[in-house]
């Protein structure tokens, strides 16, 4: 008998010490007095930059796209500003479309922040977003949010190439500077990206090769049919191909420049970046509101926050380098210069129109062929 | 002792089947039987396997369900009483004791279930154990006790809740021979004692014999015959009775004549006036049933020779001759042989019998 | 003919309900299997022949692509059942027939991946054997292609072969060394023995290993989605489907292609092959085996056992270094930060649903599943095969079809003319934010190994004992608490214990039911693992296995082993 008391105790302890462990989302009780934030006006009418954040209560559930470090670093310094309990979960930016469709009736999140804007679109022609038109949108420049107002770019960063110099070494293939590189037989089983149907950052890519071919997409396919003989594996995030590359398991990781300069900082040493000269796409990174959100109040709440200059500087401070949209924020010093590269006409919208059918045909086509 | 009346633990039982189905087939475990059980009574359900008999008992006990026919506990239908409401208790071939409790706590087991309080079922306990000559086992567990202990233990948790009925799956079976016959003595003793309505199924006839009031003689999920044992030796009506208990020769005869219950018939050269079954007549073929003690032979002088000795077992006790009688194959038991006179084989013979320790059978074919 | 087998069928209803403990657990097993088992996977078949998801069955049988995975799939099965049944074999018969050290810790790496996440092997292997890894590169100079086919089947083999293993332990252990002896006599040697004595009698073991792992090997998704590299397979297309593109057609499609197989295979297991098995495996033979004494064979044998035992080690050494290196492959310098991510970070919410998860499910299925066997193995009613069979299905259905069975079921709550009979239980505005599903699924998932257990346990129990306690007086419940219960509680616990580690480490079937507040470790796992950060894996899967030891530890102390009936663990899978 009283072995099982011992037993008891000893579980007792466990579980509190397990449940003290739960440090991020510790729920902080919200101020009881709340009166109700006066409705923000749905016109783009500018009040003062930084308005008080209005004594808003409830629960904030994000999809967050970007890094998971950034994700944490985010909801946390959210949460402790606004006294709101913050809850994400992290999805790559295909996924995150699939994942707001399937919740349509009932969706789980309030807000989706982070990944290229591709997928903002898809979800806007969709139903799945709510516009806001948050008075901190007023600085970030035209071309970098959706004219009525359901997304708002919150960063920038640019494609490119991610090889690990001592494995491109022992296959004798220098540092590959363009699209056709990519191509060369030796790379064989030496390349890695994302599959485009999950993951924004593999769709971005697939959509600068249309461009650079007049936006014809049956020479898009060629091309990644030609490549796919030189993938390794394509991976469900867009950034995983990055430590593959770190860790000398393949030459060429196909991902975002901000990424592979994350990795180097994080100890990946041997990796380094390079761009295509043809021309090189690159991402908005979006936040949006989720049509039918539970906590409209607390969403628009965020998106305020992920627009100011001094949030967006918390990025750099998880490594993540990605170039603010907020002309008032720092730009980090490891961040690319968007003038020092070849970038291309971009065009979010055709890109967004033609996402489902090229994810499909992508997967059908290509990912699943055998190599030749 | 053999009152039918209210609350004795009489059982009756109505053209009882049980059929199981096994795949295709229909097995008639139990075939149509009725049987009247009285009060108080020990009756043995006797019969080689597959005859029934434990089938027949777990109809009793509600373990299985009649197909169609009516059981019934002092005048009371009992066919759809579920097993552990009925008020009998069984001991069982494997004694089945409950591995993880000791010898209290498993005769105690069912006095629990009655929520009796503490001191009564210590009380009770401890009466049985000790009728059981189990005294200062308690603490033990059944895999430390011989096997004849555990039969004890399965007797006394069965006979503790002074039941109204009393069933017995063989249990001996699983004992040697010694102890077999020192626990049917016991259980004999007991029974007598208590006065319970005691159902046990065996396929030993000695057992069957030596414990029972009646004995019912099954096979082939039938009742061959029910009766006390002696009326079953001496008069077993139907060749299978005749040949399962004790030994039987079995010689075709004509009856001469019938006087009362007896009929003259002709064997080995000479008339004998013997006991005959009912439906016997003047004139039928019959069979003579001799039981091999009642065979007598001596050495034949000339002349009145009517078999030869084919082999002689000396068994110490008695010594047994197969012999050849113009045909028949017989089977002679002297139970108080001289030791200088035991015959030896080819020695011609001249065979007489006891009447009074043979029947007559009506003809049946042996096929 | 049919009036009397209709009036029994009748009569034996009217005794099981005039028992109404029995008739309440009976109630309770069959509605709780209609509602976690029958009920999802209706609901996925139908969506699956809907006009719409016709389309896909011609697209996917008219593509050569597609084809071309389908026997991706069957070839991964085959060849890691293959392999793994004779790593199973080897292990059990160095165990039972070779007298060399060092057994136990053979005997441990064998057991090890019952309790390690279902990454754990793979991401190690990547880290040692890949192309940058510490034992192919760094150390042998190669730059081996761990993804793809070979590296798949290798891991894959490594991960499952457990089963096959204390399968044939048990099965060895129970031959009869009389036969072996009885041979000898008759001028057979050693290898004669084996070769017709004792494989002929282990073929019904073999096989049975064999179809099993075939089984969980075409259903795993964890493996093909970090190693697969270019060799795709049904899972991970599932996976795609769903969580690319929420699919629902795509997804119920492919996945009545990977059940078919599944369910064909498993059925031939069950129903064919276990029957014809000569070995009761719940006899205790006399005397002790004959051991190998050629010290040829035995040395080799014993190299070739050590030699896996080895790899296993490294690799399970690897996930408990690793999670304390800063970059394993590249920086070896201490940390702990990983471990302060999965603790202090993100890691802790997973951590605590997961684990409450578990323990809320683990206890549920032990009791299901020792009433299911109880229900099956002693009480005679119509329908015993079907309730049976429908309990099993939770291991023989590939995971990632339950869970889009679950999706499909319980996404939405279930109406009947606006009347809610079910409120939803899945997704993130459901019920308890989504736990209840999950549970559910774990539920679902851990009941046939407590079915197993409890069947072979309650065999080895004398009918009579139960007859006993009925005779005296108790009904179905208190038999079943007081004499069942007692007996086969080394069962009882076999299967809780098996139930919290399956439910702790399984992915397939739960991926696609996670929820903000519903966090689940091994999806975590495998975020980590897909970005890259092997750091914080490791950690996880640290993490993940002291949970687990933690309460098997405490499982054990509190229920532990009774004098009653004693089993082997392996038995019992």
């Amino acid at each position: 008998m009283s072995k099982r008391i011992v037993i008891f105790v000893v579980m007792a302890t466990l579980f509190t010490m397990l449940a003290g462990c739960a440090a991020p989302v510790a729920p902080t009780e919200a101020p009881a007095a709340q009166s109700e934030a006066p409705a923000q006006p749905e016109a783009t009418q500018p009040p003062a930059q930084n308005p008080e954040p209005a004594k808003v209560s409830g629960k904030l559930t994000v999809l967050c796209t970007p890094q998971e470090d950034w994700c944490v670093a985010l909801t946390k310094a959210f949460q402790d500003e606004t006294g709101i309990e913050t809850n994400y979960v992290r999805l790559s930016s295909g996924e995150s479309v699939a994942r707001l469709r399937a919740g349509k009736d009932n969706p789980e999140f309030d807000v989706w922040f982070g990944g290229p804007v591709d997928g903002y679109e898809v979800a806007k022609d969709e139903g799945l977003l709510e516009p806001y038109a948050s008075p901190n949108a007023a600085v970030i420049r035209e071309d970098l949010k959706d004219v009525e107002g359901y997304w708002t770019g919150t960063y920038v960063g640019a494609f490119g190439f991610c090889s690990n110099k001592d494995v491109l070494n022992d296959l004798g293939v220098d540092i590959p500077d363009s699209w056709d590189d990519l191509l060369d037989p030796k790379l064989k089983g030496q390349i890695a990206m994302a599959h485009p149907a999950t993951s924004g950052t593999a769709f971005t890519a697939f959509w600068t090769v249309t461009t650079l071919n007049n936006g014809d997409i049956e020479k898009a396919f060629e091309y990644y049919k030609k490549l796919h003989n030189n993938i390794l594996q394509y991976t469900k995030t867009g950034s995983a191909p990055g430590p593959m590359a770190g860790r000398g398991e393949i030459a060429v990781a196909l991902i975002f420049s901000h990424d592979c300069v994350k990795f180097q900082k994080e100890g990946m040493t041997s990796l380094v970046t390079s761009f295509p000269a043809e021309g090189t796409g690159y991402e908005i990174g979006g936040v949006g509101i989720v049509k039918g959100a539970q906590n409209l109040d607390a969403a628009k709440l965020w998106v305020d926050y992920v627009l100011r200059a001094d949030v967006q500087e918390i990025a750099a401070t998880v490594k993540s380098f990605q170039l603010p949209t907020n002309p008032d924020a720092a730009v980090p010093p490891e961040a690319v210069k968007l003038d020092t590269i070849n970038l291309v006409d971009y065009d979010f919208f055709a890109s967004a129109d033609a996402k489902k059918g090229i994810t499909e045909r992508f997967d059908v086509e290509i990912a699943p062929a055998p190599k030749e | 002792m053999m009152t039918n009346n209210k609350s004795t633990g009489s059982m009756t039982l109505q053209n009882v089947s049980k059929i199981f189905e096994q795949g295709n087939n229909q097995v008639r475990a139990v075939d149509n039987i009725s049987l009247e059980i009285n009060g108080g009574e020990f009756i043995t359900l006797l019969g080689p396997s597959g005859c029934g008999k434990t089938t027949t008992l777990r109809l009793l006990a509600g373990f299985e369900f009649p197909t169609s026919g009516v059981i019934s506990l002092d005048g009371k239908n009992i066919a759809n009483q579920p097993p552990n409401q009925r008020p009998m208790a069984m001991v069982f071939q494997s004694y089945a004791l409950f591995p993880h409790m000791n010898v209290f706590e498993n005769v105690a087991y069912g006095l629990r279930l009655r929520k009796m309080n503490e001191s009564e079922i210590r009380e009770a306990v401890e009466i049985v154990l000790h009728m059981m000559n189990l005294a200062g086992l308690e603490k033990r567990n059944p895999s430390q006790l011989s096997g004849g202990q555990q039969q004890r233990v399965a007797l006394a948790r069965a006979m503790v809740m002074k039941p109204k009925v009393l069933l017995f799956d063989e249990p001996l079976s699983n004992l040697d021979a010694k102890l077999r016959t020192q626990m049917r003595v016991e259980i004999r003793h007991l029974q007598q004692r208590l006065g319970i309505t005691s159902v046990y199924v065996t396929h030993d006839q000695v057992e069957a014999m030596s414990l029972s009031d009646r004995v019912v003689v099954m096979n082939k999920g039938r009742i061959e015959q029910v009766g006390t044992p002696v009326d079953i030796f001496v008069r077993p009506a139907s060749l299978f009775v005749a040949d399962f208990i004790g030994r039987a020769n079995f010689i075709e005869t004509k009856i001469q004549e019938r006087k009362e219950q007896q009929c003259l018939i002709n064997a080995f050269g000479g008339d004998y006036w013997v006991p005959c079954a009912e439906s016997v007549t003047q004139g039928d073929t019959a069979y003579l049933m001799i039981r091999p003690e009642a065979i007598e032979i001596k050495p034949a002088a000339n002349g009145n020779k009517n078999g030869e000795i084919q082999s002689t077992v000396f068994l110490g006790a008695s010594v047994e001759y197969e012999i050849d009688a113009n045909g028949n194959h017989l089977i002679a038991v002297d139970t108080s042989p001289r030791f200088d006179q035991i015959l030896k084989e080819n020695c011609p013979v001249e065979i007489t019998f006891d009447p009074n320790r043979s029947y007559v059978l009506p003809y049946e074919d042996r096929n | 003919m049919a009036a009397v087998s209709f009036n029994r069928r009748v009569n034996e209803f009217r005794r099981i309900a005039s028992d109404w403990t029995l008739l309440t657990g009976l109630i309770i097993v069959v509605l709780f299997l209609a509602v976690t088992v029958i009920f999802p996977l209706a609901k996925m078949l139908g969506v699956s022949f809907t006009p719409d998801a016709i389309e896909y069955y011609i697209r996917y049988f008219s593509s050569s692509v597609y084809l071309g995975i389908i026997w991706n799939t069957v070839k991964l099965g085959l060849v890691v059942a293959f392999l793994g049944t004779a790593m199973g074999f080897l292990f059990a018969y160095v165990q039972v027939r070779v007298d060399v050290p060092f057994k136990k810790f053979m005997n441990l790496m064998a057991l090890m991946p019952i309790i390690s996440p279902p990454f754990a092997v793979a991401t190690a292997a990547i880290v040692l054997f890949g192309r940058g890894g510490l034992i192919t590169y760094k150390l042998l100079g190669i730059r081996y292609n761990l993804y793809g086919f070979t590296g798949l089947s290798l891991v894959l083999t490594m991960s499952l072969f457990t089963v096959a293993y204390m399968n044939l332990q048990g099965m060895l252990k129970a031959l009869d060394p009389s036969l072996d002896e009885a041979a000898t006599n008759l001028g057979a040697s050693k290898w004669d023995v084996f070769r017709t004595v004792t494989l002929p009698m282990l073929i019904p073991g073999i096989a049975s290993s064999f179809l099993l792992l075939f089984v969980e090997a075409i259903a795993d998704l964890a493996n093909p989605l970090v190693l697969g590299g270019d060799y795709t397979v049904l899972a991970s297309r599932v996976y795609i489907a769903i969580s690319g593109e929420y699919d629902i057609f795509a997804g119920s499609v492919l996945s009545v292609i990977l059940l078919v197989p599944s369910i064909t295979v498993f059925i031939i297991q069950r129903y064919w092959v276990s029957r014809k098995s000569v070995i009761s495996v719940t006899g205790k033979p006399s005397g002790k085996p004959t051991m190998i004494t050629n010290p040829l064979v035995r040395w080799g044998l014993f190299a070739l056992n050590m030699l896996f035992a080895i790899l296993i080690f490294m690799v399970y050494a690897t996930v408990f270094v690793g999670a304390f290196t800063e970059l394993f492959g590249i920086n070896y310098n201490f940390t702990l930060r990983h471990f302060e991510f999965v603790l202090f970070g993100l890691g802790s919410q997973a951590m605590l649903d997961t684990s409450k998860m578990s323990l809320i499910a683990t206890p549920i299925a032990g009791i299901l599943g020792m009433l299911i066997a109880w229900l099956v193995v002693r009480k005679k009613f119509t329908g015993r095969g079907a309730v049976d069979f429908v309990s099993m299905l939770g291991i023989a259905v590939p995971g990632t079809v339950l869970g889009i069975g679950y999706l499909l079921a319980f996404n939405n709550p279930l109406k009947i003319n606006s009347v809610t009979l079910l409120p939803a239980l899945a997704g993130g505005t459901a019920i308890a934010g989504g736990t209840i599903a999950l549970i559910l699924a774990y539920v679902v998932r851990s009941i046939p190994a407590g079915v197993r257990a409890g069947v072979s346990s309650l065999q080895q129990i004398d009918p009579s004992i139960e007859e006993a306690s009925i005779s005296l007086g108790a009904d179905n419940a208190i038999t079943f608490r007081k004499i069942i219960l007692p007996l086969i509680r080394p069962a009882f616990l076999t299967g809780l214990v098996y139930s919290f580690a399956r439910s702790m480490t399984s992915l397939s079937a739960v991926i696609f039911l996670s929820t903000p507040q519903a966090k689940i470790m091994t999806a975590q796992i495998l975020n980590e693992v897909d970005a890259g950060r092997f750091g914080n894996a490791f950690a996880y899967c640290d993490i993940l296995i002291l949970l687990v030891l933690i309460v098997i530890g405490i499982l054990y102390l509190v229920i532990g082993t009774s004098n009653g009936v004693e089993r082997d663990l392996g038995v019992s899978l």
